[in-house]
């Protein structure tokens, strides 16, 4: 009995201590001194590193432990070491990524999340950051919004036009968690048509071999998102106004030299893209 | 099923089993307190240990590990330095281990013939030495199926800490299945989870007909 | 709290059709999985080596993969295409069947020796006495644990959002994701959940105070 005290009370003892080493390390110093941050005296959630709350969804993120690359992984990384620091992902189901960005425990979200005026509310969006548009996916290249209906139809949750898709499509329609779930799906046949952001579509069409048709739809009145194409922003806390005004200036310094539309370009996505104009948060 | 595959969903092994002791060794620590409330005599008491117990088991583990890694940090920022993923994940075991074992100490400690706390008694131990030297050991005893059976379950349930970013087996499963556009991934991550319980098993099994063949002693 | 309460009056009806989704993946999880646990207890006592062997590995694999991991084993891991809904309650059937069958295994065992001697000197067979004597009682001495597992099995169906079955969890993120009001609609989905599970465990206690009232 004494024994099994006893081991209970190491195995404690050691989820004490291993509990407190999991934390991250607070204090760590600036990757390199020599560097000369583009914005003095930011305060990142873990200084020295830019943090961004991210999921895999290829070809904009595609996150391996830490690591982020894609195209805002890209983007990411060159502000970071505009502002000498490095790039940290931590990976999350989409329910925790634009949480952990709105409190501070990471200091920016990613993965092609839209500008929109309800998502502005509760966090400050940092962009536009490229210009994105809805991309259908099908096996005939259907172009309009009409063609699909009677159709069994995917999407993937959080677009903007998913309510406006279920007013059309009821039924017909099913919502994916991720991408991946979708692409899956339209695979394995459970789905015919597919809406997707068409950087994203294009890319799990090339995966696939390239047996499908991608489309940008015609415009629709009863979609809003085909009159007006979506702005991709960075989601960002409302208590870090020097870092959210920092990640605006970066990302102007890198259009206006064309990093941007190279990253876009070396992920697949059309370099024109970059040009996106000013910040419409759509309605 | 190439070998990176394989190889690559074995990374978060190691984290799983961290999960799991960590997540059940907090567990059953905290289950004992929430059972003598759930068992006290006084009724406040007993109710509130009610309460509680029924509030943890009636949500899903999923929806607490949400609350408790987005929770906290609603009202405060500076404690996402507190609740990391890791500590939220552990966290979150731990509370939802604690109900069930308050509720599995409960079972064991009804199973102990009430004749022994008069007899204590007779013989004129206190109370508490009672508590401590008859009934808590054979307590434990009696708990120890029940009890490993649940940790058992724990080693699966550990897998949805992967929604708060932990890198243990499913996270890594996913990922690659994301990756890879295939559910082959799943398949490797189920064979390491059976792997992994399997020999969890029959050691219980073990520790179990072991305890049965002391106390017929 | 005005926020929460604003979030669910707002979207109450998406919230409580994904309530009712989660509760039909129940019932077709219970539908399948707990005749299917029963086969498994009685095959996991056959004579029969093979029957046992078969329906123990059974057990083993269901009770070992984790319900998030085989619904995508079901979802996207079979050649056979079936939908969300369908794969899920498949999915947790097997599950539901593999822990099941410990705990009817554990009430057909619990039938007195002698019931059954009593009936084979009746001259009945084998079979009858299963299902006359032994069945009818261990699944009334395991009804309370079948009961709160039940529950428990309600609480996995939240894991079916991972493969774009529309029940309660998903309505919940689905929502969030385009509000950004995560923390509201999580705790309003908790509230959900806890609101079922807490009366269906309430009645469960008294059915159990109600049986072993006759014990």
């Amino acid at each position: 009995m004494y024994k099994k005290i006893a081991l209970a009370g190491v195995l404690l003892l050691s989820a004490a201590t291993l509990a407190a080493c999991g934390g991250n390390d607070q204090n760590a110093p600036a990757a390199n001194a020599g560097c000369k941050p583009a914005h003095a005296n930011l305060k990142t959630a873990k200084s020295g590193t830019l943090t961004t709350s991210t999921y895999t969804f290829p070809p904009f993120t595609n996150v391996n432990g830490t690591t982020v690359t894609g195209a805002e992984g890209g983007i990411l990384k060159e502000i970071a070491s505009m502002e000498c620091l490095s790039l940290t992902g931590q990976p999350l189901d989409t329910g925790s990524v634009v949480t952990a960005a709105q409190n501070g425990r990471a200091d920016i979200a990613s993965g092609n999340w839209y500008c929109t005026a309800a998502r502005a509310k509760v966090v400050d969006l940092a962009g536009p950051v490229y210009g994105d548009q809805i991309g259908i996916i099908s096996t005939n290249g259907a172009s309009t919004f009409t063609e699909l209906q009677g159709r069994a139809m995917g999407t993937v949750d959080g677009y903007l036009w998913n309510e406006e898709f279920k007013k059309i499509y009821g039924s017909d329609l099913k919502v994916y968690p991720t991408p991946t779930a979708m692409y899956n799906d339209l695979k394995a046949g459970r789905i015919e048509v597919a809406a997707d952001s068409f950087g994203s579509a294009t890319y799990a069409n090339k995966q696939n071999g390239d047996k499908w048709k991608v489309v940008n739809p015609a415009a629709d009145s009863r979609v809003a998102a085909s009159k007006q194409p979506p702005q991709v922003c960075f989601p960002m806390s409302k208590n870090n106004q020097a870092l959210y005004n920092a990640v605006n200036e970066d990302l102007k310094t890198l259009r206006d030299n064309g990093k941007l539309a190279k990253i876009l370009e070396d992920n697949g996505l059309s370099g024109s893209a970059a040009n996106t104009g000013e910040l419409q948060l759509i309605q | 099923m190439s070998g990176e595959v394989w190889s690559g969903v074995a990374n978060g092994i190691l984290t799983t089993v961290q999960l799991t002791v960590f997540g059940f060794a907090l567990g059953a620590v905290l289950g004992v307190p929430v059972m003598l409330l759930r068992v006290s005599t006084w009724r406040p008491a007993r109710w509130t240990g009610r309460a509680f117990i029924e509030l943890v088991r009636g949500v899903p583990l999923i929806v607490w590990l949400f609350l408790i890694y987005n929770g906290p940090t609603q009202f405060d920022p500076s404690l996402g330095t507190v609740f990391t993923s890791w500590r939220s994940g552990v966290a979150a075991l731990g509370l939802v281990s604690a109900v069930y074992m308050a509720e599995i100490y409960r079972g064991s400690l009804r199973a102990i013939n009430a004749g022994q706390w008069e007899a204590s008694q007779a013989l004129g131990m206190s109370r508490f030495d009672t508590a401590s030297r008859i009934i808590a050991p054979q307590v434990t005893r009696v708990a120890v199926p029940a009890s490993t059976t649940y940790a058992l379950s724990l080693i699966k349930d550990s897998s949805l800490v992967s929604a708060i970013g932990v890198f243990e087996t499913t996270y890594y499963a996913t990922t690659i299945s994301s990756t890879l556009s295939s559910a082959t991934p799943f398949v490797v991550a189920g064979v390491y989870y059976i792997a992994l319980t399997i020999p969890a098993a029959w050691a219980a099994r073990r520790l179990d007909s072991n305890l049965r063949r002391k106390v017929m002693r | 709290m005005t926020g929460i309460w604003q979030d669910f009056v707002t979207h109450q009806g998406q919230l409580i059709d994904g309530l009712i989704v989660s509760l039909q993946l129940a019932g077709l999880t219970l539908l399948f999985g707990l005749p299917g646990g029963l086969i498994l207890a009685i095959a996991g006592t056959s004579r029969t080596r093979l029957t046992r062997y078969v329906a123990i590995a059974l057990t083993e694999i269901g009770r070992g993969t984790p319900a998030l991991v085989m619904l995508q084993l079901v979802y996207n891991g079979i050649p056979v295409t079936l939908s969300g809904l369908l794969s899920a309650g498949i999915a947790l059937a097997l599950t539901t069947a593999a822990y099941t069958s410990e705990i009817m295994r554990g009430g057909l065992q619990a039938v007195p020796e002698g019931e059954i001697e009593a009936a084979s000197a009746l001259g009945m067979s084998r079979w009858d006495t299963l299902r006359d004597v032994v069945i009818p009682q261990g699944l009334r001495i395991a009804l309370p644990s079948l009961m709160s597992f039940s529950v428990i099995m309600f609480q996995a169906t939240s894991l079916a959002f991972t493969i774009a079955v529309p029940e309660l969890m998903s309505q919940a993120k689905s929502i969030a994701n385009s509000n950004f009001h995560y923390f509201n609609l999580f705790i309003i989905a908790a509230v959900m959940y806890a609101a079922i599970t807490i009366s269906a465990s309430a009645f469960t206690d008294r059915v159990e105070r109600r049986l072993s009232r006759h014990v």
